[in-house]
């Protein structure tokens, strides 16, 4: 901003004056700022809310979300996918081919990206990825561990071709999870071969290829990734600094992301409903800079509430009517407004419309909301009420620790089906007792399996073919198989032509739904929030963390604001913290400003003690209260005396 | 204030029995602590009669309502009625806290008795075992095996009982310790009456008016321990609790206070209540703590 001093001799002409100089320099910035706009500015310091640490950050790791964010901006993988088709998109690898051969076999080809260095100097070549995919990636990520099934071997003619020989056409390999996507960048073999692979040093400072370098990790605290100057990529990256701070709670991460502690939260940390109230802060204005947004689940997850199929459950269960009839009982809507305040999509079918998932929509439906029919469909399925008005009783088991939003969806599950004389118990575990009983025991009647269903054909495979009834963590615990879908479904996992692929796959989900083995109540919409000084790219990816590829594009997010630097608010004075959910460290709020220059060297954010959070309001009406209550107890104490 | 005399004349006049009289000139406290207590479990018993809405049922209304005729305490994030759900939230409070202390007094009575009127090398452990059970934070342990056995409204209950204990069994000790002493214990001994029989039927009623107030007080803990414990989300969601209450509406403090408030101010006069009523009893049992 630009000040100009109002000379006091004369005012006429001063403000003439004024106008002028204001109108040019307007002018000469918006030209500057457009200009300036062209190339990004480089510079800046990104701060994202994470609610937990990842473990461990060796780079074909376990794709888990927490890992996945903080690993991404530090390595490649050998391809990337687009966000709207799911096609390969050059990552490490700038060409490929994948080739069908004679005898039904298939050998993908990749040509590498020459002159690659990782972090620590050392040129990039094939052994790394052919390391990587044998030795490292199978000990952390259960997907690559699986292609082992199919992959007869890994070969590398040069330093920049890796031939993968695979033992079928295995489709699967078209989507994220194998070639690209979380978990599967690759590995740097020099510092890893001859080492304890699982005790290696450098799976907690990683060393990649990636557009940011490891710098430092304080347990519990933060992770700083710098900027790597020789990355591949010319150009690249824009901004100085990732720091991923660890805030623990939803109230806290809230807070921070309101005071601007933090920048960019990727929908895990917050929970919905604050999400929601922080949409309504940004929409009636009060918090500027600021964006929220609501984004259908990027790997289509959902709510399934299933059936417990297996022999020993219970026989009402093993009744088509009988699922449907409860199907038909459950106001998908209503779970939609109350559980998820109408931010998800209530369920027609066995996916949603979600870019993950919306190729494989079926034609089929799930019975649409009629309670009457349903109790009318139990009467006549023999299924009669009791003298207390239930026709039978069933279990619903619940992950609450991890889901704590399950228990609200049970609740009106419970309440749907007593209208519909179906007497609900609601079991609340904690995730693994949860895990332990469902999977691996089967012991339930019907559970909310927060499963995905893309993208690609595997995930139907898993949960709902035979192949996937063994007792482990998302498993077929429902025990449904159908052969008919089962074999579209096995066959489209060996196609490689995508189009074939998808008819299969509806052909076999048009059975399912058929089937009913469980009620698919609402898909999952995720949250993002977004300090809006920085520029778009920090846009989600389209598709889901533990699987899915660049949820954010961190080589090419830049600093908008660094452009037209404003002036910094002038420092508040700093209160010790009242509330103990206030684990944030807050920071100085000259670094909270967007003027985070380049060359001046931005001190780690310290640790002072928080800003008062809790209103003034607050605190009156907590004092009244408290100083009505002693008054009560010392007057019965007073009298007690005066006798 | 209603003037002594005048209730003495009407009490010879009127029937109001003489208990009453006398708690009430003897000890406000305990007066006022039974009468909060008792409109707390009257309250409580006559649920079903004064509320109109099942507990627990969804959508009775429109969720997030404020305070309205038809549910005078609002309505939570899925249409339930709070009014209905707090007060059926005090009867389980009451039902926990009860059996809980009941649990607790049994164990803690039990350890005591056998370590006071034992002493010696049997007693010396079973104190020891008490003072380290005392030192656990039990609320912890509770949420703890609460969370293990899975939280049913029966496992709540058993786990506040069985790590509440230890303060029970400190304060009959001491009673015991006391009581040995008096003459008629050493008489009855030297008679030859079993030990079982002189704990039971000779030290235990005597110990008993000093230990109920401590139990009772233990009693607005637990009542207290249920509800955090349901605030921290272990809770059975088939039953209604005021701690569940409390933990949904965290989430609406700035938006619904409704879905707070009630329900914590039935929780603070629960235990404010038997506090008093608690305390009430030991001033009135103890004169010597009088002036």
């Amino acid at each position: 901003m630009v000040y100009l001093h109002e000379s006091p001799r004369n005012r006429g002409s001063a403000l003439l004056l004024v106008a002028i100089v204001g109108i040019a320099v307007l002018g000469v910035l918006a030209i500057k700022t457009e200009a300036q706009q062209a190339i990004p500015p480089y510079g800046g310091t990104l701060v994202v809310g994470i609610p937990s640490e990842p473990p461990t950050l060796v780079l074909t790791g376990t794709p888990t979300w927490t890992y996945y964010q903080v690993v991404t901006p530090i390595c490649n993988s050998l391809v990337e996918f687009d966000p709207k088709t799911l096609d390969w998109v050059p990552g490490l690898a700038e060409s490929w081919q994948i080739i069908k051969t004679n005898d039904s076999k298939m050998i993908v080809v990749f040509n590498l990206v020459r002159n690659v260095t990782w972090h620590d100097g050392t040129p990039f070549t094939s052994q790394d990825v052919k390391f990587s995919y044998e030795n490292i990636g199978p000990l952390f990520n259960s997907f690559i561990a699986g292609m082992r099934r199919y992959l007869e071997g890994i070969d590398t003619p040069d330093n920049y071709t890796v031939v993968f020989r695979f033992n079928t056409t295995w489709g699967l390999i078209l989507y994220p999870g194998y070639f690209g996507g979380a978990g599967t960048c690759i590995s740097p073999r020099h510092l890893y071969e001859g080492t304890d692979i699982a005790n290696n040093p450098y799976n907690t400072r990683p060393i990649g290829t990636g557009p940011f370098k490891f710098k430092e990790w304080v347990k519990g605290q933060y992770i700083v990734l710098e900027r790597n100057d020789k990355y591949w990529k010319k150009g690249l990256p824009y901004l100085d600094r990732i720091i991923y701070k660890i805030v623990p709670s939803s109230e806290a991460m809230m807070l921070a992301f309101q005071r601007g502690e933090v920048d960019f939260v990727w929908n895990y940390g917050i929970s919905f409903a604050h999400a929601v109230q922080l949409e309504k802060m940004v929409l009636d204005g009060k918090l500027p800079g600021k964006r929220v947004w609501f984004f259908p689940s990027p790997g289509g997850s959902l709510d399934v509430v299933g059936f417990n199929l297996h022999e020993h459950g219970p026989a009402p269960l093993k009744d088509v009517r009988v699922r449907k009839a409860i199907a038909m009982a459950i106001n998908r809507s209503a779970i939609a407004e109350l559980v998820y305040f109408g931010k998800v999509e209530p369920l027609e079918t066995m996916v949603s419309r979600a870019p993950a998932t919306a190729m494989f929509y079926p034609d089929k439906r799930q019975p649409g909301y009629n309670p009457a029919e349903a109790n009318r469909i139990l009467d006549e399925a023999g299924y009669k009420r009791g003298t207390d008005g239930f026709r039978f009783r069933l279990r619903l088991v619940i992950d609450s620790t991890s889901y704590p939003w399950y228990v609200q969806e049970a609740q009106l599950i419970r309440d749907f089906l007593r209208d519909i004389g179906i007497d609900v118990q609601i079991v609340t575990l904690d995730t693994a007792a949860w895990h332990q009983k469902v999977f691996r025991e089967w012991d339930f009647d019907m559970s909310i399996f927060p499963f995905v269903h893309g993208p690609g054909p595997a995930y139907f495979i898993q949960y709902y073919t035979s192949r996937g009834i063994v007792r482990a963590s998302w498993s077929n615990a429902m025990g449904y198989n159908n052969p008919a879908a089962e074999k579209l479904l096995l066959e489209a996992e060996k196609e490689l032509n995508k189009t074939r692929q998808i008819e299969l796959v509806r052909q076999a989900l048009n059975i399912i739904v058929d089937d009913q083995p469980a009620v698919w109540t609402v898909s999952r919409t995720f949250v993002a929030m977004l300090n809006t000084a920085f520029s778009d790219e920090l846009q989600p990816g389209v598709w889901e963390n533990g699987f899915g590829t660049n949820y954010m594009r961190p080589e090419k997010v830049f600093l908008k604001t660094l452009a037209t630097p404003t002036q910094t608010p002038p420092p508040t004075t700093i209160q010790p913290t009242q509330t103990p959910t206030q684990t944030m460290q807050a920071t100085a709020t000259a670094v909270q400003s967007p003027t985070q220059l380049a060359t001046v060297t931005t001190p780690q954010r310290t640790e002072r003690a928080a800003e008062t959070g809790a209103p003034l309001w607050l605190y009156t009406v907590t004092a009244m209260v408290v100083i009505v209550i002693i008054a009560v107890i010392a007057i019965y104490m007073l009298r007690s005396r005066r006798r | 204030m209603i003037d002594r005399r005048a209730i003495n004349g009407v009490a010879r006049v009127a029937v109001i029995p003489r208990y009453v009289t006398r708690i009430y000139k003897e000890s406000a406290k305990l007066f006022s602590g039974i009468i909060i207590v008792s409109t707390i479990v009257i309250l409580g018993v006559v649920a079903p009669l004064i509320t109109w809405y099942p507990p627990l049922k969804t959508m009775v209304s429109q969720p997030f309502s404020p305070p309205n005729p038809r549910n005078p305490f609002g309505t939570d994030d899925l249409g339930r009625d709070i009014y209905t759900n707090t007060l059926y939230g005090v009867r389980t409070s009451l039902l926990v806290g009860a059996l809980s202390t009941f649990i607790a007094s049994i164990i803690g009575i039990l350890i005591g008795a056998i370590a006071g009127y034992r002493g010696g090398l049997v007693g010396d452990i079973l104190m020891r075992i008490t003072d380290m059970a005392f030192i656990v934070p039990s609320f912890l342990l509770a949420l703890l095996i609460a969370t293990i056995l899975g939280p049913s409204i029966q496992n709540i209950m058993i786990a506040i009982g069985i790590t509440s204990w230890p303060g029970i069994a400190r304060m009959t000790r001491a009673e015991f310790l006391r009581i040995k002493e008096q003459v008629f214990i050493e008489v009855a001994r030297a008679i030859g009456v079993s030990d079982k029989r002189i704990m039971f039927r000779h030290m235990l009623p005597n110990a008993i008016p000093t230990v109920i107030p401590y139990t009772v007080l233990q009693m607005s803990n637990n009542i207290l321990a249920e509800a955090g414990l349901g605030f921290l989300g272990v809770s059975d969601p088939n039953v209604p609790s005021l701690g569940q209450l409390l933990n949904i509406a965290q989430q609406y403090l700035t938006t619904s206070w409704w879905i707070a408030a009630f329900p914590g101010l039935f929780l603070s006069i629960i235990i404010i209540g038997f506090n008093i009523f608690g305390d009430g009893l030991i001033e009135y049992a103890s004169p010597r703590l009088r002036r």
